[in-house]
């Protein structure tokens, strides 16, 4: 079922997991000396209440970060193509 | 197939882009395969459900923030246990992989066995490769429809079960499944069941084993614990070499051919779509299908097996595997005293824990003849079992007196919080001292521990 790739669905992919699992472990570590309560008690908002809400706020927030970060990492690392396109190169 | 023609079994085209449909194999390590994933599947659907001293024997109850692992139950403040199992799970994959290669990608990984389940549902319902192939090109029919159809169902009703399950390792099971059955399902629990579902469906159905040549780590990193001592699977090309077809009638070495008869079989069977005749690739995931596909035609071809199989470079090489190497050596030490560190603390973990927080808001307060006070927030948790009684004490500088109710009682499983002041006589108190705060059962448990914090005075000159 499974077909080969295009770079740039692999550069996808790989920077949704690999912030998926960096937002897992920071907020493994996050709330083990945090309590969610405390956050979303802090907010104050009416909508947002109990600890489950904190604890999916505080991971979709480290997610994003660090998705946000990778994704600028590989736009400002891409190099820029020197000069004309080589002939006969179909990428 | 006539007894003449060339190879024993021709199927399709190898295409290295496009669409992998790995044809299915019997062999020794398909059937460990199967029964690998059989038992972590057991394990992971089933362990939420097992009970122990009358409650969830496996819970991470993040609602409640307290953790239970059979008749263990730890708290935040118990993070270094999990920090030190996270360290010995990854330096336990170091060790393994050092030894074995990729045995954890070929058989225990998540992404492996998930996959594993998929295809075999979907082998149910599309069969073989080329069944499977030729129902892709046909058009639109009422057979093709209900295979896909099936198909999809079955995934999404495992898919759905994954993330149920999964979140019952987070919040109790029982109570899930019976708000689940009465549609009264909580916002958080629905969300996650779905999300988990729709991961295990994406990963175990669709991206496959491009998890493991793109997205995966891992698999970019296993090579710096590779040496010419680890066990890969390989091919053996000086057996093989020259490889070409031929009738199974001829004499074994005919022509100056090797034992390859070039059927493809290993790579139509590779779930990566790679050739391990050209060696180890980072792509290989090490799920030994090539070996068992091999293996099948050289017991037609009545050669040896072991064309392809287990092996290390030096053995390849004609050397002699060592198992006992530098690394290897580093690696159990380190193991060994991370388990006698994670052992020692699980057994001298403190049933109580005392945090102490001092007034950030004034750093010292007169209060005239009775000397200078400072203020405390002072946490305990009683994570044991059983109810206790403690006492307070503080020590450490002359005079030093605490000046609030220093008997409580505790519930099991229990937090209490409570402020305390201390003072010290003014002759005594300058700068900043330390002192110890002690807390001892009075119920003859015998626990006592200690906590220290910081007592603040003027700055004499």
């Amino acid at each position: 079922m499974t077909s080969e790739w295009p770079r740039d669905t692999q550069k996808r992919a790989l920077l949704v997991w690999l912030s998926f699992l960096n937002a897992t472990v920071m907020s493994l570590v996050f709330f083990a000396f945090v309590d969610p309560l405390l956050i979303v008690d802090e907010m104050n908002i009416t909508a947002l209440q109990g600890r489950e809400m904190g604890y999916a706020l505080v991971f979709f927030f480290f997610w994003a970060g660090s998705a946000s970060s990778a994704w600028l990492c590989l736009r400002l690392a891409r190099r820029k193509r020197q000069g004309p396109k080589p002939v006969g190169n179909s990428q | 197939m006539t007894e003449t023609s060339v190879p024993v079994e021709s199927v399709g085209l190898y295409r290295s882009e496009g669409k992998i449909y790995p044809r299915e194999i019997r062999g020794r390590f398909a059937t460990l395969r199967k029964l690998a994933m059989l038992v972590l599947l057991s394990l992971f659907y089933f362990g939420p459900f097992l009970t122990w001293n009358g409650r969830q024997a496996v819970l991470f109850d993040l609602p409640a923030r307290k953790f239970y692992i059979f008749s263990l139950t730890l708290w935040p403040q118990d993070f270094l246990f999990l920090a030190l199992l996270l360290i010995i799970a990854a330096v336990c994959l170091f060790y393994f992989t050092a030894l074995g290669g990729r045995l954890w990608c070929g058989y225990a990984c998540p992404q492996t066995v998930w996959t594993e389940a998929f295809t075999w549902i979907e082998q149910r319902f599309e069969g073989s490769r080329n069944q499977q192939m030729k129902l892709d090109k046909a058009p639109w029919s009422f057979n093709k429809l209900w295979r896909k159809a099936g198909k999809q169902t079955a995934w999404i009703v495992l898919s759905l079960i994954t993330g149920f399950c999964f979140v019952g390792y987070f919040t109790p099971v029982q109570e899930l499944a019976q708000n689940i059955a009465t549609l009264n399902v909580g916002g958080w629990a629905f969300f996650w069941i779905i999300f988990y579902g729709f991961a295990t469906y994406g990963n175990a159905g669709f991206m496959r084993e491009q998890v493991c040549k793109y997205m995966c780590p891992y698999a970019r990193f296993q090579s710096a614990m590779f040496d010419k001592d680890t066990m890969i699977i390989t091919y053996d090309p000086a057996r093989g070499e020259p490889r070409g077809s031929r009738s199974r009638k001829a004499e074994r070495g005919a022509g100056g051919k090797g034992d390859c008869i070039d059927c493809t079989l290993c790579v139509q069977v590779c779930p990566t779509g790679i050739d391990i005749r050209e060696g180890l690739q980072y792509e290989c995931i090490a799920c030994a299908a090539c070996i068992d596909a091999c293996d099948g035609v050289m017991d037609k071809m009545n050669y040896p097996r072991g064309l392809i199989r287990y092996s290390t470079e030096h053995a390849m090489s004609g050397g002699v595997t060592r198992i006992w190497r530098p690394r290897i050596i580093f690696y159990t030490l380190v193991l060994a005293a991370l388990l006698g560190s994670f052992a020692y603390a699980l057994i001298n973990k403190p049933p109580v824990i005392l945090d102490v927080l001092r007034d950030r808001n004034a750093l010292y307060r007169d209060i005239g003849r009775a000397g200078i006070e400072n203020t405390y927030a002072l946490r305990i948790i009683n994570k044991g079992q059983q109810a206790h009684s403690y006492a307070i004490s503080v020590a450490g500088i002359p005079g030093i007196k605490l000046t609030t109710p220093s008997e409580i009682s505790m519930d099991a499983e229990s937090l209490y919080e409570l402020p305390a002041a201390v003072t010290v006589p003014h002759e005594h108190a300058s700068g900043g001292q330390i002192i110890t705060f002690t807390l001892r059962s009075t119920d003859g448990s015998n626990i006592t521990i200690t906590e220290e914090s910081r007592f603040r005075g003027p700055v004499k000159r």
